[in-house]
């Protein structure tokens, strides 16, 4: 055995399963969604910040910066507790999911079309959310389940007023209506306007940490809004609608 | 140039966070999902190396 390796045995194989193991927990973990990125690149920058201060003869830096790793600790924790947590949930259920997107068929879309033109019509709100890539489960299994086929008949008895599911939020995964009656956590995004409603807000909310696209049908006006990440677009028409569509779930 | 230069020194949270790096890295690597296994094994390889092997190397 060459000297390099006199200190390598067996338990060094098993030493290095584990190091892989938590590494790719980690990374999964972190890199779950933008939100908890970011947490953790702020950890990493005062990290950084700390041993640029503990190495270099930064005397009032190294005072400063000794501390703040541990501190961002506990910041991440207070601040990010929703996120690590709704995180936390939906990392194991999306790795079983199989890796290939289902998207809905024509006839799903065109009934979405069809329910959001006859809502934005009679202007009764509606909130139509239609996965890709990273699972709404989260969401769905705190809603009432569905599993029915999407048909525009059954989204506007949903949303119809005064029934115990329309306040809510209907998720479409593929040609199936997996729930009604969800709930996202709503957008805090400052560019919008401050009467932006609670409709909104959640169909923006549910577009900045997820790649979904949410059709939302305002209950005041009438008008059809698609929400896509972080940024809502009104529709002019069906035939804007069914475009927009069409390029998603392609 | 040296507006975004002056921009990189005088405030780097906005100069990062205005180009929304975070949301552009997770749909990389959400894209590019054995990405996180290689380099979880780089990272396990080099622990092997700095904590088994360097020392014996340098000693």
């Amino acid at each position: 055995m060459p000297d390099w390796a006199s200190n390598l045995s067996w338990w060094t194989l098993l030493d290095f399963y584990l190091i892989f193991i938590l590494a790719v927990l980690v990374l999964k973990f972190v890199l779950h969604n933008k939100r908890v990125f970011s947490l953790f690149t702020f950890f990493l920058f005062t990290i950084l910040m700390y041993a640029l201060a503990e190495f270099l003869p930064l005397t009032i830096s190294n005072e400063v910066f000794t501390t703040l790793p541990f501190i961002s600790i506990i910041f991440i924790i207070i601040v990010g507790a929703p996120d690590l947590r709704l995180t936390l949930e939906s990392m194991w259920k999306e790795t079983t999911k199989s890796g290939a997107v289902m998207m809905g068929s024509e006839r799903t879309k065109n009934e979405i079309v069809k329910a959001a033109m006859l809502l934005s019509k009679d202007s009764i709100g509606g909130l139509i959310t239609i996965e890709k890539h990273n699972t709404l489960d989260q969401y769905s299994s705190r809603a009432i389940m569905l599993n029915s086929d999407v048909s525009h008949e059954l989204l506007i008895n949903i949303f119809t007023p005064n029934t115990p599911l329309h306040d809510g939020a209907v998720i479409v995964r593929g040609d199936k209506l997996v729930c009604a009656g969800a709930y996202f956590v709503l957008s805090s995004n400052d560019n919008f306007e401050k009467t932006t409603g609670s409709r909104h807000r959640a169909a923006l909310g549910i577009s900045e940490i997820t790649d979904s696209l949410t059709v939302v049908v305002s209950e005041e006006t009438g008008s059809i809004s698609v929400a896509i990440n972080g940024v809502m677009t009104k529709m002019k028409d069906e035939n804007a609608l069914n475009e927009y569509l069409s390029l998603f779930m392609r | 140039m040296f507006k975004k230069i002056f921009n990189l020194i005088f405030e780097p949270f906005k100069f990062f966070g205005s180009r929304d790096l975070s949301t552009k890295i997770v749909a990389f690597f959400d894209r590019h999902g054995w990405l996180v296994y290689v380099i979880s094994f780089l990272v396990a390889l080099s622990a092997v190396f700095f904590k088994y092997i360097f020392p014996v190397l340098i000693s």
